[in-house]
């Protein structure tokens, strides 16, 4: 999770906008974390070059959990 | 066999100085049909492959293909020797007699041959197109004043661009300087240590060199094509090469070099003007222009006056009207150079433009990443300039976010020593 929070801030800080101190399985991209398509893009594409996973591949997934399964899923 | 009038009894030479083969030995290999010196260098390649392919030219061999490597090393199919008759008139040549130099230029030029020609593929797949020596020589100048020059190589000679150098400076006598594929300090230092007057070049290579602060005044004549010319290269080149004359040339393999102009813009010619269309941005041109359909005519450098509106074809040229009259146009990117963010068009083009006028910035690529989102991600490459600290990325994000928009503004930002360019020496866009 703090590895994923890194890329998170990352995309945040690109933005201009404040960074979070830590992530919750719960919180949804869209609504909390408030990324927008660009943002979610630039996330899938940080995401796919450090884990070698297209998070979005099968669809937008809502939740920083469901991400993090799907990197973890792609680890093994 | 005399001296070029510059003094210098070459054909061609490594950037070193070190690697040289002259025109009495070009002479020799060429009618003997293989080159006499074994020399396991770039430009030793190079050579054997012009033995190899200009001895196809000057034997009329129907079908001329540029050789690859395979063909020059060992178990090679050489070529047999030419006939005693041309051998006997070629060795007697004297290149200060007028004459002799007109038969030089004839073995070449009334070659029947037709020649291979690959597009640069910097912009999609590369295309094969059939040139006739007519076609490829077109717009190249013979007098005493280009017997003068001294030229810098910096295309693959297998290369639309690299060809026209090629026998601008062979058909003149002259000689040629390799700096295909040459660091830029090694080009920097040849242009000095041989004076070279004349230098055919992309503005991506262009920009590489002006990213250092030199000066060349040996440069007369800077020729340029291939990508647009940006207006801040433009600024540097007047700085780098003071006695520099600039041409920018309008080229393709499909039609050969067609405009020719002195600045950023070019004047459509009034016998061209049939054969020009802009359709939303976009150029296109008859197809009368085409090699292959120029080929057949009695003079492959007349156009026919047919305008058939069937028969225009896009070139994937983005182009401005500067003017109505005279009818003056400026290339602005390859339309398939650009690519959608988020259902945005982005013309990566434009945005390098912008890029550069960053004091810290001396080049730039920008590309798209695709993604399963926005289906491109705007990314950049970008490098420093020389002696400058690199800025903090999201500085520079910073500094370039009110000029752009934001689905343009790169959120992938990579800080190089140099671009990717292509073998032709163009930004590589994939």
């Amino acid at each position: 999770m703090d590895s994923l929070t890194l890329h998170v801030n990352e995309v945040l800080m690109v933005s201009g906008r404040s960074v979070v101190e830590k992530l919750y399985p719960e919180m949804r991209l869209r609504q909390d974390l408030g990324m927008d398509s660009l943002e979610l893009a630039e996330l899938t594409v940080r995401l796919e070059a450090a884990y070698g996973v297209d998070i979005f591949k099968n669809g937008l997934v809502a939740t920083v959990g469901e991400v993090a399964e799907l990197l973890n899923a792609g680890q093994e | 066999m005399m001296p070029s009038e510059n003094g210098l009894n070459f054909f061609l030479s490594d950037c070193s100085g070190q690697i040289r083969f002259t025109y009495q030995e070009l002479v020799e290999d060429l009618l003997g049909g293989q080159p006499k010196r074994e020399c396991a260098s770039e430009t030793g390649l190079l050579y054997r492959q012009l033995v190899i392919w200009l001895g196809q030219i000057i034997r009329h061999q129907p079908q001329v293909r540029w050789p690859g490597k395979s063909a020059t090393g060992g178990g090679a199919q050489w070529l047999q020797p030419v006939s005693d008759s041309l051998a006997g008139r070629v060795h007697a040549m004297d290149f200060s007699d007028s004459s002799d130099l007109t038969l030089w230029r004839n073995v070449f030029l009334h070659s029947n041959s037709q020649i291979l020609l690959e597009t640069s593929g910097s912009s999609g797949q590369p295309k094969q197109v059939w040139h006739s020596m007519d076609t490829l020589t077109q717009g190249l100048r013979f007098s005493d004043r280009h017997r003068r020059a001294i030229w810098g190589l910096t295309y693959p000679v297998d290369h639309l661009a690299g060809m026209q150098v090629l026998f601008q400076s062979l058909l003149n006598t002259t000689p040629i300087i390799n700096l295909f594929g040459s660091s830029t300090s090694n080009v920097h230092r040849a242009i000095d240590s041989f004076s070279i007057s004349h230098l055919s070049c992309t503005p991506t290579f262009l920009r590489m060199l002006l990213a250092d602060s030199q000066v060349h005044p040996t440069i007369q004549r800077l020729t340029s094509g291939g990508e647009r010319l940006d207006a801040r290269s433009l600024e540097g080149i007047s700085g780098m090469f003071p006695q520099a004359r600039l041409t920018n040339i309008y080229a393709s393999t499909e039609v050969g070099a067609i405009l020719v102009s002195h600045d950023d813009g070019f004047v459509i010619p009034e016998y061209l003007k049939g054969k020009f269309r802009i359709v939303d941005g976009e150029l296109w041109l008859h197809e009368s222009l085409k090699v292959e359909n120029r080929m057949n005519s009695s003079d492959s450098n007349t156009f026919s006056q047919d305008q058939d509106d069937a028969l225009f074809w896009p070139t994937g040229d983005q182009v401005e009207v500067l003017s109505d009259s005279p009818w003056k146009i400026r290339f602005l990117s390859r339309c398939h150079e650009g690519f959608n963010v988020a259902g945005y068009r982005v013309d990566p083009v434009r945005l390098e433009t912008i890029a550069r006028t960053h004091p810290m910035v001396a080049d730039a690529r920008f590309y798209g990443i695709p993604n399963s989102v926005t289906e491109h991600l705007v990314a950049c490459d970008l490098v420093a300039t020389p002696g400058c600290l690199a800025p903090e990325t999201r500085e520079w994000q910073e500094w370039l976010r009110p000029m752009v928009a934001r689905h343009e503004l790169p959120r992938i930002v990579n800080w190089v020593s140099s671009i990717d360019t292509t073998d032709s020496g163009k930004v590589k866009r994939r």
